[in-house]
């Protein structure tokens, strides 16, 4: 021991960090300031355990939070600790700043104190700004769109200070690489710089004791920072620490949406401590725009750094400076609002409500998914691992300029929204050349059919046993089903089992993949529209998995109502 | 007077009684707090080691068909798999080869081509009928066994199946420059 402190004057430092007079003696009004020391050492420690899993690329950066969230131990935790420490950050810099200017403490000859600490403040916003795209989801994608936007508006430079912040004409590999470095180098490299100045300077000028005392029962009172103010201190990380940890328990981690997908829309709200510069927006429109982004947060920016320069009276006793008490009231109670004006109008808008229902059940959805492997073209083709998916994308991309599908899609062939399940089979027979059927296509032979109920839902029964080619027909409903044929006269233009005519499409193995995947291969074959058909063939069109998929889709058509994405 | 001073020295203790626990709490509450971000800490950085983070097949993975195959001719096959890496999941890439020698009794046996001996990748020399390897010429001979050279051990043999006229491989890397064949 002797020996190392011989040649590191160890034991001399750590006694002169801790051995401060505490004029007026330790206060729990002090904690904050070393609070957010504490949480932000934590913030170090879990970003560099999280650095160690995470990749910053446009194709890997949402799998690898993935695996950090889903396939490692712990990984949720710690995960969600870093998250949550940023917004604890906030909340102590919050109380932090408000008992200074209740203390008057920015007062001379603390006015540095006072500056270090705002620009300190400027990086924890800057932290999460840059944290939250990281993971390059849903959210982080575009809500960081909304910041870098802004940038863009700053007048001359917008461009090229926007092209500097995001790398380049658009979001991609540099922007994740550069936001990377921002959050793990530049801005933490600042903060400690602010930091020791900041921790200088407070040992230089010591705390600022309540305003009443006078000087010789501050003296009296005064007790040593180790281990009175230290107590304290620790007892304070006790319950942040608590705090912070039940939180992600409860929460389990952080949220992780679907992976971004450029080609989506979404709207897209930020961490809830920048909700009001983002309701402010909402007041300035069009040309204005630059008053809300830019004009007045700079201005705020401004006035704040200069507080200590306004307020230069001697007394440090609030009642004596009303207006500045008052004026930062003002402006806290100004946040305030904006945030919970936001945060109430979020929470009755219906499209933002169904998003956010949507984004849950697609994260949800990514997430199994991811666990079969990301492909190699990145988060987003994790939705291409689920067959269903692709089929509907097959579907998307080669049929619904004719057909309809859920409102939307073309007219002049039957609609396919639940198609081949019992409501659209009923609806076929009741009237098979609505516009819904067959209306707007040249084939208008099929008669509507006058059949009672009964008849009908056994029709359909029947029918749709023919999907299943495996098992056989049911005998005593394959007999009622051929007395139907029979009595609405089906054997006039249907073929089954060998029977009837050939001008419309076969009931053999109805509805089967098998007679899907040959409807759409050709629908001018003999045993389905033959002469009569307009659609065209598919054979060449759709490679082999795709078809399969696609019948998939369609097949999964006929029990949901739709697996599609809603509205 | 000499009762004031014993006052002062009960008060001073006392003090500096107080002070020693609110120092011990301090640094046991820390302690505390340290212990419990720890636990996550750790685990989340020791996880890759008590996990397979790139994964490739380690069942049998079709190489061919065996018609065409002469025997004690040796023939080098690729060996396509689907690999994952941790998040990714990479579709059919080439992930290694195998010498595919059919014997004379007309079976099957597939030696990696990686050499045990530090990895290096073994050829056929048709002249001489040996297996080679370059890099510190190690020589087996067309069962797989030493003939000469640095290998610990002979060539390393993989399991092979035949099913309906097609010949599969369980490929698997072994550890290098050690007697025993033991998967990586
Ligand atoms: S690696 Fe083959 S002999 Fe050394």
């Amino acid at each position: 021991m002797k020996w190392l402190e011989d040649r590191t004057g160890l034991k001399d430092l750590v006694k002169k960090f801790l051995d401060e007079p505490v004029e007026g003696g330790a206060k729990w009004s002090y904690v904050f300031g070393s609070a957010l020391v504490i949480v932000f050492i934590m913030q170090i420690v879990s970003g560099v355990i999280l650095s160690t899993g995470y990749s910053a690329s446009a194709t890997d950066a949402w799998g690898s939070v993935y695996y950090i969230q889903e396939r490692t131990m712990s990984g949720w935790f710690v995960r969600g600790m870093h998250n949550v420490g940023s917004s604890a950050m906030m909340v102590l810099a919050i109380l932090h700043i408000t008992q200074t200017v209740i203390f008057g403490a920015y007062k001379k000859p603390r006015e540095l104190n006072w500056i270090s600490g705002v620009f300190m403040l400027f990086i924890i916003l800057g932290f999460g700004l840059t944290g939250y795209l990281l993971p390059w989801d849903q959210k982080g994608f575009w809500a960081t769109q909304v910041a870098t936007s802004i940038m863009g508006l700053i007048p001359g430079i917008g461009d090229f200070v926007k092209g500097v912040v995001q790398g380049g004409n658009d979001y991609g590999n540099l922007t994740l690489t550069r936001f990377y470095s921002f959050h793990v180098f530049f801005l933490p490299a600042g903060l400690m710089t602010f930091m020791a100045i900041h921790l200088h300077l407070f040992r230089r000028h010591g705390v600022t004791p309540h305003w009443k005392p006078d000087e010789s029962e501050l003296k009296r009172k005064t007790q040593p920072f180790w281990p009175d103010q230290i107590f304290k201190d620790v007892v304070a990380a006790v319950i942040i620490f608590a705090i912070m940890s039940a939180a992600v328990w409860y929460r389990h981690g952080a949220e992780l949406q679907s992976p971004a997908d450029p080609s989506s829309q979404y709207m897209a709200r930020p961490e809830w401590y920048f909700l009001f510069l983002f309701q402010l927006l909402k007041y300035f429109e069009a040309d204005m725009e630059v008053v809300g982004a830019i004009i007045l947060p700079t201005i705020a920016a401004v006035l704040m750094l200069a507080i200590p320069f306004l307020d230069r009276g001697e007394s440090r006793a609030p009642a004596k400076r009303l207006p500045f008490i008052g004026g930062f009231g003002a402006a806290l109670a100004g946040i305030v609002c904006l945030t919970l004006l936001s945060m109430v109008s979020d929470s009755r808008d219906e499209r933002l409500l169904a998003q956010k229902e949507e984004s849950e059940v697609m994260a949800e959805r990514a997430i199994e998914l991811a666990a079969l492997g990301i492909p190699p073209s990145g988060g987003a083709a994790v939705f291409t691992n689920d067959p269903l998916y692709v089929g509907e994308q097959v579907f998307r991309q080669h049929c619904i300029t004719c057909h309809g599908y859920q409102g939307g899609g073309g007219d002049s062939a039957p609609d396919l929204t639940a198609y081949n399940s019992r409501s659209w089979l009923k609806g076929f027979f009741r009237n098979p050349n609505a516009v819904k059927y067959y209306g707007k296509t040249q084939f208008n032979e099929m008669p509507e059919s006058l059949m009672g109920e009964e008849d009908l839902s056994y029709l359909i029964d029947f029918l749709l046993a023919q999907s299943e080619t495996e098992t056989p027909v049911d005998p005593i409903l394959r007999e009622i089903g051929e007395a139907i044929l029979v009595q609405e006269g089906c054997y006039n233009c249907h073929t089954y089992n060998g029977r009837g005519g050939d001008f419309a499409p076969t009931l053999d193995g109805f509805a089967s993949d098998e007679w899907l995947r040959g409807m759409i291969e050709d629908a001018g074959q003999e045993r389905y529209f033959g002469k009569y058909n307009t659609m065209p063939s598919f054979k060449e069109t759709i490679g082999k998995e795709d078809m399969d998929k696609l019948v998939l889709f369609l097949q999964s058509l006929r029990s949901e109502p739709s697996l599609a994405l809603p509205e | 007077m000499e009762e004031g001073s014993v006052k002062k020295e009960v008060l001073h203790e006392s003090r500096d009684g107080r002070r020693a626990f609110l120092k011990i709490c301090s640094v046991f509450l820390t302690s505390l707090i340290g212990i419990a971000y720890s636990i996550p800490i750790i685990r989340t950085f020791i996880n890759p080691a008590l996990q397979k983070t790139v994964i490739s097949s380690s069942g049998l993975v079709e190489v061919g068909d065996i018609r065409g195959c002469k025997v004690n001719v040796p023939r080098k096959v690729a060996i396509k798999d689907s690999r994952r890496d941790a998040w990714t999941k990479y579709p059919e890439t080439v992930i290694g080869a195998v010498w595919v020698v059919q014997q004379e009794d007309e079976t099957f046996k597939a030696f990696s081509v990686i050499c045990p001996h530090l990895g290096c990748g073994i050829d056929w020399d048709k002249d001489s009928g040996r297996f080679i390897c370059p890099c510190h010429e190690s020589y087996f001979d067309i069962k797989g066994e030493i003939l000469s050279g640095p290998s610990p051990r002979r060539m390393d043999t993989l399991e092979t199946d035949i099913k309906q006229g097609k010949l599969f491989v369980r490929y698997q890397k072994m550890k290098l420059g050690i007697a025993e064949k033991i998967p990586v």
